[in-house]
């Protein structure tokens, strides 16, 4: 067990607030820093734009339901 | 009388340290305070000075504080002082690792623990730390405790009764394939069988007779071990290694409520996995549940018979089998209530058989609910509904009662009129029943308005109505503030926060409450979506504390009218003459409402052979 | 047994290190080693600082005295010998061999008095050298060990002329005579006269102003005070006595250790006080200061961020001012020199 993300128990959630022009840029910039931070099957949970930007959470399941779960090892040395 | 000397050690902040000597006073201690400002060798010459038992010493863990806290400590080692006073710190950011290296006897980290502080002073062992070994187990609340159920209204009561008994009556004589089968699974639990066992000749003949009145998916489950789509087998590997990640912790669980017992608070689990529900239970009941209720996928109600062994399901809510609700039972904390949901459709009376072989607390059960919308046909759930509260009754189950066909556009009078006729159901069988009204903007109350000037009056009245008409328990649900959430975490858990305190600001016995996940559709509910909110509600109900709400004259109207509509409805239901004709025909719900009764199981109810 | 005591002028002034290097050394001369801690030691990174540390990697048949909490906490396999019911935070501590070689996190005792209990029981085990790793800028427990090894360094202060200037206070007060005939209840202070007969006085601490009845033309001979000292209220008091006695120009005070003097901290004030000649100061107990390591490292706090990151002063500059300023004591920057003849320094002998 070396990895942080090996101990997420399900979901990784990232809250930020991204500067843009509108929420569909918002959507897209949000979709872009997924892929910048490598996060497989990022979704956007929630997103809200007032100027001058969006507040927005992103998700990404490191662990669903039934999934072998990374963190069951966590304890092994 | 033990004296303590308490120090800020900080140039500005001393609320800590007040609070502390102002609680350890009341509780008889001679708690002396310094003021800010002062410095370690000024509170060891006024500790040499006054000889106390303890020294208490607040402050934040910051920039080259360390070295203070460390100055402080060598300082009393140096006065003598160790040898009779000991050392005890408190404050943000501080560590127990920390405390052992600044070298104080203990550390208080978070809340004030008074119990834990008193603990140290009186050099007695933590309460909050006490292994299970040195207390006895306490035995889980009964939410039924103290409740006479007396009808306070004889009039509600006498139309109950008339239409109890008729259920009871039409009922008396028949059966149906989700009774047989409860029948065989409690002669295969009575003698220790396992169904599955392809082994043992007595398991190899209740299976066959049980198979006898399953659905051919079922069967081939049994038969050839094929399993539904999205349902695979738990392996060994993944279920050892969860009791060493599951008994480190030594932390005492946070809890919601600021002063009394009540209410309880409980959460809804089934991620599809019987593992990772396990996490879900136990990082819920850390942060401050009292209670879980297991949810299964509604497919399962769909079929007759049930699937046997420890199994993982892709989707939402973990598939009910006996050995399923065996593992989860395993790694449910002692005083943790569970509610596994009776009204299984076509699955009923035999959830309540392995519900009660795993250990459950409380059913689930509704007729009215759960014989709609996408449900069970009316005639076959109150077949098995009436056997489903029969073995509640046998086993000493409380059953509760939720009022969720609000959510189909129901106005909550007639929902309520379902509610209470469960309620008499129950107890004539001699079942302990908890109505469950629902807390929600449901399409009825977007379209009547009553939530449009305040979401408090008409929820209020939907509270309060309970014990105008019987003395019963109440436990609004499932979830409380259902309709109202968003995806987003701050407005969702808020939401729930503040049902959940208008709720416990009334005396309800125990409420349900939903994560900050409850409107994301695209996904499991994350762990801490179940903490965000479980905070949420901690915050808001000590908010509130032994406050409260008043009831507005807005409200009592309401209730009056709900009172009105409840008795209006039992009236109808019971001059139909049948009940089950009364769901299908919409008395306790019409397709105007937005409900329809369900079809699943229809024409399967057939006549009790003799 | 020899008992040698790891103390520092502040936190990460390299204590550790320095325990590590004497390990290395006498693992390589097979003699049979025990460890503790008056803190806590061994995390990967440090529990104020949050930045990387020196861990405690120990070999089979390596002691250590540490808290139940950490008997799991590390890599190494721990065999508990003795459970000593001492408590700390952590848990009480327990006597432990390595069985399997890794990594270790010692918490032991945090005050004097279990530190000598703990000194008694390991002096009844087949133990040639217990380590005392210090903790923080503690000092006060260190004084049931026989030597000390003092870190100091840039994380006492980033400027080299203070640490300098510092170790030379704190080297001096280990040079104070010793006046061994004191035999004194642990915490009572007295005032003993010419004619032989003593005042006892409520404490043995003196930190505030103090006024003392003493009859005009009384001849005191000295003033024993075995508590915590501060260096301004008894220059008062010396003055006080002075006004209304007929002593020396300089008076005897009697104080408990180099270590409580050192714990009092106000050291510019203890310097001020020896040079004014006003008393002559002596010490009821001493321990010898063996060696001073010199660790350029230190934790710099960014503001800005609210961490730290790790940053250091000129190694050479700060060993060569240290020398300078402490030329009668040996200091060594064990990172530069990381074998230094540790059993000649310390004075081991095999037993």
């Amino acid at each position: 067990m070396t990895r942080a993300l090996d101990h997420v128990l399900d979901a990784l959630d990232i809250e930020t607030f991204l500067v843009c022009s509108s929420a569909e840029e918002g959507r897209r910039l949000a979709e872009q820093l997924m892929a910048e931070l490598n996060l497989p099957k990022g979704d956007i949970v929630f997103l809200e734009y007032a100027s001058p930007g969006v507040r927005v959470r992103l998700r990404a399941y490191l662990h669903r339901p039934g999934d072998a779960y990374l963190w069951l090892a966590g304890d092994q040395k | 009388m033990k004296k303590i000397l308490l120090a800020p050690l900080d140039p500005v902040h001393d609320n800590a340290a007040k609070l502390i000597q102002r609680r350890l006073s009341a509780a008889g201690y001679d708690a002396v305070c310094m003021p800010p400002g002062t410095t370690p060798e000024e509170v060891i010459a006024q500790a040499l000075k006054i000889m106390p038992d303890v020294i208490l010493i607040s402050r934040t863990l910051g920039y080259q504080v360390a070295e203070i806290l460390g100055h402080f400590v060598d300082l009393a080692d140096a006065a003598g002082l160790r040898e009779t006073t000991r050392l005890g710190v408190g404050g943000m950011a501080l560590t127990r690792e920390a405390g052992a290296e600044l070298g104080f006897d203990a550390i208080f980290i978070g809340d004030l623990d008074l119990d834990a502080l008193i603990a140290f002073i009186e050099d007695k062992p933590n309460p909050d730390q006490a292994t299970s070994s040195d207390t006895a187990p306490q035995a889980k609340p009964d939410l039924t405790a103290g409740y006479t159920y007396q009808f306070h209204n004889p009039q509600i009561k006498s139309l109950l009764d008339g239409i109890t008994d008729q259920i009871l009556s039409w009922a008396k004589d028949k059966t149906s394939d989700g009774i047989e089968r409860a029948i065989i699974r409690a002669e295969a639990i009575d003698q220790g069988i396992d169904l599955a066992d392809a082994a043992s000749p007595i398991a190899q003949q209740l299976r066959k007779r049980y198979l006898e009145f399953c659905d051919p998916e079922i069967r081939s489950s049994y038969l050839d071990g094929h399993l539904p789509p999205g349902v695979r087998r738990v392996l060994p590997s993944e279920t050892e290694r969860l009791p060493k990640l599951l008994t480190e912790s030594t932390e005492p669980p946070h809890t919601l409520r600021h002063h009394g017992s009540k209410p309880l608070f409980f959460v809804q689990y089934g991620t599809g996995c019987p593992v990772m529900d396990v996490m879900h239970i136990r990082t819920s009941q850390a942060w401050g549940a009292d209670g879980v209720l297991h949810f299964d996928p509604s497919w399962g109600a769909q079929r007759e018979g049930l699937l046997s062994g420890l199994l993982s399901h892709e989707h939402d809510g973990t598939i009910l089998t006996l050995e399923n609700l065996k593992f989860i039972n395993a790694y449910l904390p002692t005083q943790t209530l569970w509610n596994i949901r009776g009204h299984r459709g076509l699955n009923t009376p035999e959830t309540q058989v392995i519900g009660a072989a795993a250990g459950a607390d409380l059913f689930k059960i509704n007729i009215p609910y759960g014989a709609t919308g996408g449900g069970t046909d009316p005639a076959r759930l109150t077949v098995d509904g009436v056997y489903a509260l029969m073995l509640a009754a046998k086993y000493g189950i409380p059953f509760d009662i939720p009022g969720n066909d609000e959510l189909s556009g129901v106005p909550p009078h007639k929902t309520f009129a379902g509610i209470l006729i469960m309620m008499a159901l129950g107890l004539k069988l001699g079942a302990r029943p908890i109505p469950k009204p629902l807390l929600c903007n449901s399409p009825y109350m977007q379209m009547s308005g009553e939530m449009d000037e305040n979401s408090i009056d008409i929820n209020a009245a939907k509270l309060s109505i309970w014990r105008e008409i019987v003395d019963t328990p109440v436990w609004p649900g499932e979830p409380v503030g259902f309709m109202t959430h968003t995806p987003e975490r701050v407005q969702s858990a808020v939401s729930t926060a503040a049902y959940a305190s208008l709720a416990a600001s009334l005396g309800v016995d125990a409420l349900t409450m939903a994560s900050s996940d409850e409107a994301y559709s695209k996904g499991p509910i994350s762990a801490q979506a179940r903490v965000d909110t479980l905070r949420g509600v901690r915050e808001m109900v000590r908010f509130v504390g032994n406050a409260g709400y008043a009831k507005t004259s807005r409200s009592q109207q309401m209730q009056e009218r709900l009172l009105e509509g409840i008795i209006a409805t039992l009236q109808l239901v019971s001059r139909r003459g049948d009940f089950v004709a009364s769901i299908y025909e919409g008395l306790l719900g019409s397709p105007e409402d937005g409900l329809y009764p369900g079809r699943t199981g229809k024409g399967t109810v057939r006549e009790r052979q003799v | 047994m020899k008992v040698i005591g790891f103390a520092g002028t502040a936190k990460n002034t390299g204590k550790t290190t320095a325990v590590l290097s004497v390990m290395d050394h006498c693992r390589a001369r097979n003699l049979r080693m025990a460890l503790t801690s008056i803190g806590f030691d061994g995390e990967q990174r440090d529990t104020i600082t949050s930045l990387p540390k020196p861990r405690y990697l120990l070999q089979p048949g390596d002691r250590v005295a540490t808290a139940c909490e950490c008997l799991e906490a590390g890599t190494a396999r721990l065999k508990v010998l003795y459970e000593t019911g001492l408590k700390t935070i952590l848990g009480n501590i327990v006597l432990a061999e390595v069985t399997q070689a890794g990594m270790v996190l010692v918490a032991g005792p945090n005050r004097r008095k279990d530190l000598d209990s703990l000194i008694h029981l390991f002096h009844e085990m087949d133990t040639d050298l217990l380590l005392v790793d210090g903790a923080l800028n503690r000092l006060a427990p260190m004084i049931a060990c026989e030597g000390l090894v003092l870190s100091t360094g840039a994380a006492f202060s980033s400027e080299i002329e203070r640490v300098s200037l510092h170790a030379a206070q704190v080297a001096g007060l280990y040079n104070l005579p010793l006046d061994p005939l004191v035999e004194m209840p642990e915490h009572g202070g007295c005032i003993q006269f010419e004619d032989g007969s003593i005042l006892k006085l409520s404490s043995g601490s003196l930190l505030e102003p103090f006024d003392l009845e003493l009859p005009v033309g009384s001849h005191v001979s000295k003033i024993i005070l075995p508590g915590l000292v501060n260096p301004i209220p008894l220059q008062h008091f010396v003055l006080q006595i002075q006004q209304r006695s007929c002593v020396d120009a300089s008076l005897t005070v009697v104080l408990a250790s180099p270590l409580k003097i050192a714990a009092s901290g106000h050291l510019d004030a203890w310097s001020a006080l020896m040079e004014s000649k006003l008393v002559n100061l002596k010490v009821m107990r001493s321990i010898p200061l063996l060696a001073v390591t010199s660790c350029p490292f230190y934790p710099r706090w960014l503001h800005r961020r609210g961490e730290y990151e790790p940053a250091a002063v000129d190694a050479l500059d700060l060993l060569v001012a240290l020398k300078s300023s402490i030329p009668l004591t040996l200091v060594l920057d064990v990172v530069r020199d990381p074998s230094p003849d540790w059993s000649g320094i310390l004075k081991l002998e095999r037993s």
